[in-house]
């Protein structure tokens, strides 16, 4: 069959495997706005390639080795930035590649558990997620120190990262995970 | 597993620092080499990452509920119209993101969201052709009648108000169609009243309910102003127009319904009864040409597209055409008479699903045609189309028929690989599943695959990433002749021949590396020569590698041939697809090897454009 309806069918592919694709970008860069603009440059750079992806194949490796090029330019651009090395950012596309799916699981699941966090956590994530600000920066606002939102944080991506975990657990096999009490 | 010298919770903590851009020196160089070291480490450092990603998207959305205001709402699928980045001028673009914008920080440009919904459609904007963006849009409807021009700006001629859109026809066909427009371009879909169509390329036929049925070819940008006419800014179009009921007048006479006008940035074009083509170009030439039956062609005198004022009138018949040329600053354009060959146009309307058909099968009528005279070839020692599941008269899926001279006694055997799409509809190949699966396929009688003079080895495949080092192609142990590729060099191919643990081995690769997801073609050809044999690889019909004075190999073991591992060496299952494989007992020459390329590469995705002889 000709390629019909391939504008729709790379957004539905795009935004199925958004989460993977940025995470892949963000482990690279580190900087939420770097993995933004990057995230965008390697879409568009998607689209103007798109006919070279085959159908069927996994969209995220094909992305995510289109990323790791583009982050190599704005890295080699960045030069005071430290960027992990071309190996390792190889075996992180390979491997986020293969957790494309895991990838998906977990963000339904975080949609869940973020439901779960008290008052304040959601406070800070709404500080520090929603309107982009740095834990610095939240601190201030808060009246808080630094460094207890940066400890609130780490605590609350791991209560999260641990929720997710249980949450697909308890999806998969419903009877052999049992409620943390 | 995490390095001794780094606990879990220490990989945490560095994983924390990274999430906020917080890492020193020496906490990058323990992250580094830990992420360097440990696959674990690897897989927690993404999840981190992948988190903070997610974070960033679910709490800029507001999605989540917090316990109080959840929303059903699918981020995917509701549609924000967002400010194109393309600057003030550019076109505003639909884009599929969760409904309520709640901070502005998350849409505006560089935010977050904005970043995400952006991407999904400006993408598309950015392959558009520089001129689609400097096209002026205004929303004017023109609806042209012969003899009587007249405007309506919003409105139409069945006397809707311009806020109900009506259907005017519908999509009949589409073919290897890229545009920029959110809304979809399935065939049956409704055409509403002034729907545009900006096209970067490929085919759409719109069939107007008056009988109109409109070609338009990718690039251009077209509008359906009425349910009688359309808006050519730019491109090409081919229109058909039915004949008049009994009793209706042609020409000047006709009733208005049935009258249909193509209008250009120059010229007014309506058919009397016809089929004929326009084109605008870039400097907003318009020419209309005459297929069948006769048209008139009128020049634009002022170019307010509200309300067009025409001056010279011309009517062609078939074979003939007109060009509309816009004059210099004061000046006036001009109308000219011309001729027009009707073999130019590489399709009609209404028998684009016929072209597309056409299109389609033509490569695989084209290979089956080479692939025909080439199994007549004498020196063909097996060949392997990958054509059926076994031979007819089995249908044993597990044998790969040798279409040879040599015939079934040469048929492989099929352990593992699964039948699956070939390169060509109505093909087939076989799919290999990498390590740990010991996909292959056995060719018998190695004897008959022992060369003493030259041989070539032809392969058709699609790699996949594997875990593997070595991926074999086709391989006659590791003592007489293999073709792989190297995963760790982006998947480039070696020719081997020779003793690989003697004297004789010799090693060529090729230059480029053939990566994923398309076809490619491998040639090895060995030709013995007075001062030692001569190796030649071929990638995809390019000669890749060449050496003189190669040592003849004596290939005394009786290794069987495998397809996608080699029987003597573990770690080098391949991953991916074969799909053809012939083996000569002579040299290929180049032309050959081009020629079986060419013959053999499947289409792409836009080979349903027509080819320069097809326009010409």
């Amino acid at each position: 069959m000709p390629d019909l309806h391939c504008h729709e069918r790379f957004v539905e592919l795009l935004t199925q495997h958004r989460a993977a694709l940025f995470g892949y970008i963000y482990a690279l860069v580190r900087r939420l706005e770097d993995a933004e603009d990057l995230y965008q440059d390697t879409a568009l750079v998607m689209w103007s390639k798109f006919r070279e992806y085959e159908p069927g194949t996994n969209f995220v490796a094909w992305a995510c080795t289109i990323a790791r090029f583009r982050a190599a330019n704005f890295l080699k651009r960045e030069r005071r930035r430290r960027c992990f090395s071309l190996a390792i950012q190889e075996e992180l596309a390979a491997l986020q590649a293969t957790m494309a799916e895991d990838t998906s699981l977990q963000h339904d699941a975080l949609i869940d558990c973020m439901k779960g966090l008290g008052r304040g956590d959601r406070q800070l994530i709404d500080l520090c997620y929603g309107a982009a600000k740095t834990f610095r920066e939240a601190a201030e606002q808060l009246g808080r120190s630094p460094q207890s939102v940066y400890d609130s944080l780490s605590r609350i991506r791991r209560a999260l990262l641990r929720c997710v975990d249980r949450t697909i657990a308890r999806q998969q096999h419903p009877r052999d995970v049992e409620e943390p009490q | 597993m995490t390095p001794p010298q780094l606990s879990p919770d220490e990989l945490r903590r560095l994983c924390d620092a990274a999430c906020t851009d917080a890492l020193s020196d020496e906490q990058h160089q323990r992250l580094e080499a830990v992420l360097s070291e440990s696959d674990e480490a690897r897989r927690l450092y993404l999840r981190y990452c992948t988190l903070e990603g997610d974070l960033h998207y679910l709490a800029a959305l507001d999605r989540v509920a917090y316990g109080n205001d959840e929303r059903e709402s699918n981020p995917l699928t509701d549609a924000v119209d967002l400010p194109s980045r393309l600057g003030e001028d550019g076109p505003r673009v639909l884009v599929d993101v969760t409904g309520p914008v709640r901070s502005p920080a998350c849409f505006a440009p560089g935010g977050w969201l904005f970043a995400y919904a952006a991407s999904a459609a400006i993408l598309a904007l950015g392959i558009l052709l520089g001129w689609a963006l400097h096209v002026s849009y205004d929303n004017h409807v023109v609806v042209t009648k012969k003899g009587s021009e007249s405007t309506d700006a919003g409105g139409s001629d069945n006397g809707l108000a311009p806020s109900q859109p009506t259907s005017i026809g519908h999509i009949s066909g589409t073919a290897n169609c890229r545009s920029i427009e959110h809304d979809s371009l399935l065939p049956g879909a409704a055409v509403p009243l002034g729907r545009k169509f900006t096209l970067a390329s490929g085919f759409v036929e719109l069939v107007y309910d008056d009988g109109a049925t409109v070609l338009l070819e990718g690039p251009c940008v077209y509008e359906a102003q009425s349910a009688h006419s359309g808006f050519l800014t730019r491109g090409k179009l081919t229109a058909r127009v039915e004949k008049r009921a009994a009793g209706s007048k042609s020409g000047a006479g006709k009733s208005d319904a049935q009258v249909f006008t193509v209008q250009t940035p120059t010229a007014i074009v309506t058919d009397l009864g016809t089929e004929f083509g326009v084109e605008v170009d870039g400097d907003g030439v318009a020419a209309a040409h005459v297929l069948q039956g006769k048209i008139e062609v009128r020049r634009v005198a002022d170019a307010n597209r509200d309300s067009p004022q025409t001056a010279d009138i011309m009517q062609l018949v078939a074979g003939e055409s007109a060009r509309v040329v816009k004059g210099g600053v004061g000046q006036q354009s001009t109308l000219t008479r011309g001729h027009f060959n009707p073999a130019n146009v590489a399709v009609h309307p209404g028998h684009l699903a016929e072209f597309v058909e056409q299109q389609r099968l033509k490569p695989f009528r084209r290979w089956q045609a080479y692939s025909q005279r080439l199994r007549t070839d004498p020196a063909l020692v097996a060949y392997y189309t990958f054509e059926t599941r076994g031979r007819d008269s089995t249908r044993d899926m597990s044998i790969l028929p040798n279409v040879a001279a040599s015939g079934d006694a040469l048929d492989g055997q099929i352990v593992g690989p699964r039948w699956s799409e070939g390169r060509f509809p109505g093909k087939l190949a076989l799919r290999f599943f990498g390590p740990g699966y010991r996909d292959h396929v056995e060719l018998p009688q190695p004897d008959r695959f022992h060369f003493d003079g030259p041989f070539s080895v032809a392969v058709w495949f699609k790699s996949e990433r594997s875990s593997a080092e070595f991926l074999t192609l086709v391989a006659k142990g590791n003592i007489d002749w293999r073709l792989q590729g190297y995963e760790n060099s982006g998947r480039r191919i070696a020719f081997d021949t020779g003793r690989v643990l003697y004297a004789d081995f010799h090693s060529m690769t090729a230059k480029s590396p053939t990566g994923e997801a398309r076809w490619h073609l491998a040639v090895g050809v060995f030709e013995p020569g007075r001062d030692g044999a001569s190796k030649r690889l071929y990638i995809d019909g390019r000669l890749e590698a060449v050496s003189q004075g190669v040592p003849q190999p004596k290939p005394v073991t009786s290794s069987p041939v495998w397809l996608g591992a080699n029987c003597q060496t573990a770690n080098s299952e391949y991953s991916g697809w074969i799909d053809e494989v012939a083996v000569f007992f002579r040299a290929l020459a180049a032309n050959e090897v081009l020629e079986m390329f060419v013959a053999g590469d499947p289409p792409r995705p836009d080979a349903l454009q027509p080819t320069k002889e097809e326009k010409r």
